[in-house]
């Protein structure tokens, strides 16, 4: 897809989502629809550092939290607007990928991936123990009602949540095919050799966790507007971890649409499966089908596609 | 003699009780036709990591055109004007052949190039009709060629060649010797690693033979082979 088709089809989609609100009159859709973007986002955001670079996050969780409870920090401080709260957001979460990165980053992969398995325990205990939050019992947040253009508040982060996906797709997008692209797949081939060839493999690492922090958290940041309460267990719920995790590697890990593809489906699946099964199943489900995947396609959907045009290019 | 580019001075590396190298002194001039021969696990490959940053020695210098470039490292060695292939191909996987040679020319080169002296270079290695192709569809003898045009990528001052000739047919050594020796002529020092006894002699105006760690011979071609010392560790006698 070249850049002038992206960039239309990005416009697009923002103006159709500008749009919906005063179309669209069942609020389903949109109440749906806010959970499937927020998955694009983790998805696309977990994909820069675990798919590119290759840097397994198993600590999305701590990183959503961290994006909702910062946004319940700034609106119980200052009543700070959505979109103040989503800045604020993302240089929490910034932060923390860097120093996170900086930390485990330097020595291997591995080091990291445990490192942010901890960060999840570590965060969501000073969550629980800090009382401005809501601490354990949890935080209710009364959004505002929009001033102007959404009828109503889940329209109105719906909107929010479309504009982060196509952000972060459009950074991903970029990432992926500038020189911070070819110097992540180099990192992943081959650190020494990357080193090698001019690549400073720390510093662009973190780059990589940074900007994925950052996304990460954004995709928390509208949640507490969306459900207007929110509690530790369900911000750092394990199924972000999982979910963040098994969207890309369903998709496929190479390519921005691979995320993209396996959070659309993971979401559609999700709520199909939410009306008829319990949800400990639809775990289940999700960690089955990522065994399945890992075992039988590492490279997702993607990989399978160009695997079947070559078998019948070859036929 | 005209300028020294790269001096080591007493280097050493261990690896546990093994001293991989142990006390190494070398001097290259400008321009010069280096080659390092020595039997497996002599010590070459670890100085050569020690010079471009792989690994860190335990003790020496290695200055690089009079700079003491020890502490550094091995991206900005890189830039410095360093460049190697590795003994066992290391292709980034996962991208085009043409990507691998785009990746030095994105990072040491210039920020702003486009996909054409990439071309170019795989031209020059004969890998234009893989450009393409992921790297790990290449065959062996593909990926030497592609080790050699990302290090040419580089634009190097000092080209450090490990072993880029083992298991090529005799034409194709001889393409590459005369691809080497018309980038000799265009100034870059050139130090050559090589088993393939013939071209190493034909390659290079003097060479190095390393045995447990340490220099043995150093100096014309012809004597370094005729040497006693050099024969008993190659010949057993």
């Amino acid at each position: 897809m070249s850049n002038r088709y992206f960039i239309g089809a990005a416009i697009a989609v923002l103006a159709l989502g500008a749009v919906a609100p005063h179309v669209v009159s069942n609020g389903y859709v949109f109440y749906a629809g806010f959970i499937a973007l927020q998955y694009v986002v983790i998805a696309t955001a977990w994909n820069i550092l675990g798919g590119y670079a290759g840097f397994v996050n198993f600590g999305s969780g701590a990183f959503v939290g961290v994006g909702v409870y910062s946004a319940v920090f700034l609106f119980n401080a200052l009543h700070a607007p959505l979109w103040t709260q989503l800045l604020g957001a993302a240089f929490v979460g910034a932060l923390m990928g860097l120093g996170m990165g900086y930390l485990t980053l330097r020595i291997q992969g591995v080091y990291f991936s445990i490192g942010t398995l901890a960060l999840t325990t570590v965060v969501s205990t000073v969550i629980v123990n800090w009382g401005f939050v809501g601490a354990a019992r949890g935080a209710t947040v009364m959004a505002p009602a929009p001033t102007f253009w959404f009828h109503d508040v889940v329209s109105y982060v719906f909107f929010a949540m479309l504009v982060m996906a196509v952000l972060s797709v459009a950074i991903a997008r970029w990432i992926e095919r500038s020189w911070i692209g070819r110097g992540l797949a180099a990192i992943r081939a081959d650190g020494d050799a990357a080193e090698c060839a001019g690549v400073p493999t720390l510093k662009l690492k973190l780059l990589a966790a940074t900007i994925s922090g950052a996304l990460l958290a954004t995709a928390g940041a509208p949640y507490p507007y969306y459900a207007s309460y929110v509690e530790p267990d369900a911000a750092f719920s394990i199924n972000y971890a999982l979910n963040a995790l098994a969207m890309p590697l369903i998709g496929g890990t190479r390519n921005w649409t691979g995320p993209v593809i396996g959070a659309l489906l993971l979401s559609g699946v999700e709520q199909a499966a939410t009306v008829t099964i319990p949800s400990e199943i639809n775990l289940l489900i999700v960690g089955l089908v990522l065994i399945g995947f890992v075992a039988l396609a590492p490279d997702g959907l993607l990989g399978l596609a160009s695997q079947a045009t070559a078998w019948t290019r070859r036929r | 003699m005209s300028e020294t580019i790269l001096a080591v001075r007493d280097l050493s590396k261990r690896f546990g009780p093994v001293t991989a190298v142990n006390g190494v002194t070398l001097e290259v001039a400008r321009g010069e036709k280096l080659g390092i021969i020595g039997p497996n696990g002599s010590g070459k490959t670890t100085l050569i990591n020690c010079v471009t940053g792989v690994l860190r020695p335990d003790r020496g210098a290695v200055i690089f055109e009079g700079r003491n470039i020890s502490g550094l490292p091995a991206y900005r060695r890189a830039r410095l004007g360093i460049a190697r292939s590795f003994q066992i191909p290391r292709p980034f996987v996962g991208i085009s052949v043409l990507e691998n040679v785009r990746v030095p020319l994105d990072y040491v080169n210039r920020p702003h190039h486009d996909g054409k002296r990439a071309y170019e270079l795989l031209l020059l290695v004969g890998l234009q009709g893989r450009a393409d192709h992921p790297a790990e569809s290449l065959t062996h003898l593909e990926l030497r060629k592609l080790e050699l045009a990302r290090a040419l990528a580089a634009a190097p001052r000092l080209l450090i060649a490990d072993e880029v000739m083992a298991g090529l047919a005799e034409s194709e050594i001889d393409e590459l010797l005369e691809t080497l020796f018309a980038l000799s002529d265009g100034g870059v020092t050139i130090i050559m690693i090589e088993h393939i006894m013939h071209a190493i002699m034909r390659f290079s105006r003097r060479l190095v033979c390393m045995e447990t760690g340490r220099v043995i011979a150093d100096g014309p071609p012809q004597d370094v082979g005729k040497d006693p010392e050099v024969r008993r560790v190659y010949f057993g006698k």
